[in-house]
């Protein structure tokens, strides 16, 4: 089932458009692993009895040191093959890098585009990594990846979306595929299971190489599509005055219309809308198709602030070029 | 008079000095297996006292009883916690002529493993797997003659 998530940024006269594919974001492989550096003892204990004297002894303790375990997954995030334009540009693929070792770690990431069962390569642009944990590449918020200077340093069984930019190359028809690969290395060691690495674990263990081989990748998949989903935002704002100046205490009503072209389809779409700042959203104003939807997360297509913070989000399914345009509105008002 | 003092403080003594110095000595081991390949291809499993080791290995305990007194030990049991970061593995604990036990509750109780219960996350009373295993208890139907010893084992895999 593929899911497009069209988001739209509202400016002063301006209305920014970004198609994303959403996100599912799959429960993490969860190392089962003692922290490295632990000591472990034991000791044991014997009831005896001589000529009917009963006595108690203990044993030495035995103790040793848990080792840390290198190992890392990563894993393709998104729901299905991300819907692209040919050409198209800084397309993203969304992982998550986890550390399934016992203890600290840190990665190396690449991305290996020259790769079988597709149609075309992708273009890598560049990597992202995820900086307020929310797994949704968030231009301007999320950090930028650099080699050997901001590698991701994760704890045991902690874990980080990782967002991977590829250019889509010009020429591609609908239906063609082009696979990504995310590779994470660690750099505390990798090699073939096993391979000790001395006192290069967490309180000077010895890193020991797991059965991930100190590796991990997972592969994402672009696929092209002639399939067009056009929003075109409008607003009407009435002031109390019973102008149309956009002064304090104005009401601004936006419209929002949803149209498909092209063969196709578009599958769960999902129209997300930030609320202007410096306004308020008027209660119970969100409609789609003239019908009224409520604004809290329920049985209904759509919500405010719901799904995401001081956001508009409705869910308008599966459409297509003969599906009838949908329109969405809401008001505010200028505070 | 003088006479009884000086046995009164003899048995002190003998008192004193059994409690001292154990009839029993216990020691234990902890050993990991290591495979190796020889020169001829052949691969061997070898045991190495265990130092440092990751999560997932099976570390063997090898406790060892020996009578170092001069008279008969009997009644003989053996006890050992399985330590928090390891679970023990199921159906590894032997002991020559012992019987084997277990508790699931911090050894306040130990019970043969298919008797063992345990509360359930649902608050009823289930049968305790091996994860459940808080202590295994071998007790000897022998006894330890002067100078004999006997070892008792199990494994137990580091979480």
């Amino acid at each position: 089932m593929k899911k497009t998530i069209i988001s739209i940024t509202t400016c002063p006269g301006r209305i920014a458009l970004a198609l994303l594919l959403a996100l599912l974001l799959h429960k993490p492989v969860l190392a089962v692993g003692t922290s490295a550096g632990i000591d472990i003892s034991n000791t044991a204990s014997v009831d005896y009895a001589i000529a009917g004297s009963s006595s108690t002894t203990n044993s030495n303790t035995v103790t040793f040191r848990v080792d840390e375990k290198l190992d890392v997954n990563v894993s393709w995030q998104d729901a299905a093959n991300v819907v692209v334009g040919s050409p198209d540009t800084n397309q993203v693929l969304t992982y998550l890098l986890t550390n399934t070792g016992n203890g600290n770690d840190s990665y190396t990431l690449n991305v290996q585009n020259s790769l079988g069962g597709d149609q075309f390569d992708p273009v890598l642009a560049d990597i992202y990594l995820d900086a307020n944990g929310n797994g949704i590449f968030n231009p301007g918020v999320d950090t930028l990846y650099n080699a050997g200077v901001n590698d991701p340093a994760l704890g045991a069984d902690a874990s980080q979306a990782v967002f991977v930019r590829n250019n889509i190359p010009n020429g591609r028809i609908a239906g063609d595929l082009g696979n990504s690969q995310l590779i994470a290395t660690s750099n505390t060691g990798n090699g073939p299971p096993g391979t000790p690495f001395a006192n290069a674990g967490d309180n000077n263990t010895t890193a020991v190489v797991g059965t991930s081989g100190g590796t991990g990748n997972a592969i994402g998949t672009y696929e092209v599509s002639n399939t067009t989903v056009s929003l075109l935002k409008s607003v009407v704002i009435t002031n109390p005055q019973g102008g149309n100046q956009p002064v304090t205490g104005a009401t601004m009503t936006y419209s929002i219309v949803v149209t498909v072209s092209g063969p196709g389809n578009a599958s769960n779409v999902v129209i997300t809308d930030p609320l202007p700042a410096n306004t308020t959203y008027t209660t119970g104003t969100l409609t789609l198709n003239a019908a009224p939807l409520t604004d809290a997360v329920d049985a209904d297509a759509g919500d405010v602030s719901g799904t995401t913070p001081n956001t508009v989000s409705v869910n308008l399914g599966n459409l297509n070029q003969g599906s009838p345009a949908q329109t969405i509105t809401f008001e505010t008002i200028i505070n | 008079m003088k006479l009884l003092t000086n046995l009164s403080t003899g048995l002190i003594l003998a008192i004193f000095s059994s409690q001292l110095f154990a009839q029993i000595e216990v020691t234990a081991v902890a050993e990991i297996e290591v495979s190796e390949t020889n020169e001829l291809g052949e691969k061997t499993v070898k045991r190495t006292a265990a130092t440092s080791v990751v999560p997932g290995t099976e570390v063997i305990y090898t406790i060892t009883a020996r009578n170092t007194g001069t008279e008969v030990a009997d009644n003989i049991v053996v006890t050992n916690p399985v330590p928090e970061q390891t679970v023990y593995v199921d159906g590894s604990a032997f002991g020559p002529d012992a019987v084997i036990t277990f508790s699931a509750d911090g050894g306040k109780t130990y019970d043969n493993a298919r008797k063992l219960m345990v509360t359930g996350a649902d608050g009823k009373p289930r049968p305790a797997t091996a994860e459940d295993y808080s202590h295994v208890r071998w007790t000897f139907q022998f006894n330890l003659d002067p100078g004999q010893q006997a070892d008792v084992w199990y494994r137990a895999r580091v979480k």
